[in-house]
């Protein structure tokens, strides 16, 4: 191996150990934590053009939504989409939310619209979580 | 009015062709991407002129394959901003470690300049959320990136070169 390319691989795994402690650092500091556990949530589903609004009560000791969805796709008829940001939930109750048309379903936690998606929003006691087919 | 030349045209083609697939091959990788290289790169040996025209044709390619968007808008500043900065730094030096460290930070501060942006349309607070959300994609696009060109810089600009020299014969 010539010295350049010694150099390049020294720099490389550099950079690479910087980074992990980058990441552990924002996953100890800035990332979202979860609460421990069981929780007594809702979830609710509203799909207007079909006719859906349905409530689910859940007791949980899972941390995040995404969790909780996973458990229960079956009864909940859910279905996600790997996104570069993470999951993004699109299709519920069996109804998949037509891209072509804008649509997509947004969370609302208690009343107050996420910011995240289902595996950054944390589950807490109490919570409503209610999941609106919509159009952007 | 700029003029230019018929293989001018072709080549701008292409190369915006190349930096597209290029894209769409690795889309199913978060945030690994040779867009930043291929930039760097075309800058180096096309020229600056010619480098803004590809990422113009590359930004509104994007469009038309995503659809419109707030974030688009942003692919018209960022990428001239990177082929301009690249050029600054061409003049200088052409070492493979300056371009590998542009290219590492400018991965890891896409997703500030992004979430500046988004905060203009939904406010800071959304802006903040936003890019606090995506620092660990941040950080795999500056990694990714400052390794991607230290390693690919200096075959693609000599291939590159050649193939210019030919056709300028």
């Amino acid at each position: 191996m010539d010295k350049s390319m010694r150099t390049k691989g020294l720099l490389i795994a550099l950079v690479v150990v910087l980074a992990g402690l980058g990441l552990f650092v924002y996953n100890t500091y800035l990332g979202p934590k979860s609460v421990a556990g069981e929780k007594a949530v809702s979830v609710q589903v509203i799909i207007e053009g079909q006719n859906i609004e349905k409530t689910f009560d859940y007791n949980t000791d899972y941390g995040f939504l995404y969790d909780l969805i996973k458990e229960n796709e079956e009864e909940l008829g859910a279905s996600f989409k790997g996104t570069d940001f993470g999951a993004m939930l699109v299709g519920l109750m069996d109804y998949k939310a037509d891209e072509s048309s804008n649509e997509y379903f947004h969370i609302s936690i208690n009343g107050e619209d996420a910011t995240e998606g289902p595996q950054g929003i944390v589950l807490n006691d109490g919570d409503i979580y209610k999941i609106e087919l919509t159009t952007w | 009015m700029v003029s230019m030349k018929v293989q001018d045209i072709a080549l701008i083609g292409i190369l915006s062709a190349t930096i597209t697939a290029s894209k769409l091959a690795l889309s199913f990788l978060p945030n690994i991407e040779v867009v930043t290289l291929l930039f760097i790169v075309y800058t180096v040996v096309f020229g600056m002129r010619r480098s803004l025209m590809i990422a113009f044709v590359f930004s509104t390619i994007e469009i038309f394959l995503y659809g419109f968007s707030t974030w688009f808008l942003v692919y018209y500043l960022i990428w001239p901003l990177l082929i301009l900065l690249t050029n600054s730094l061409r003049k200088k030096i052409r070492s493979e470690y300056r371009f590998a460290t542009l290219a590492g930070l400018f991965g890891l501060f896409f997703g500030l300049f992004f979430a500046v942006a988004e905060s203009f349309f939904y406010g800071i607070m959304y802006g903040v959320s936003y890019w606090i959300k995506g620092i660990p994609f941040d950080i795999i696009h500056g990694v990714s990136n400052f390794i991607i060109v230290l390693l690919l810089y200096k075959p693609i600009v000599n291939v590159l070169l050649k193939y210019d020299k030919q056709s300028q014969r």
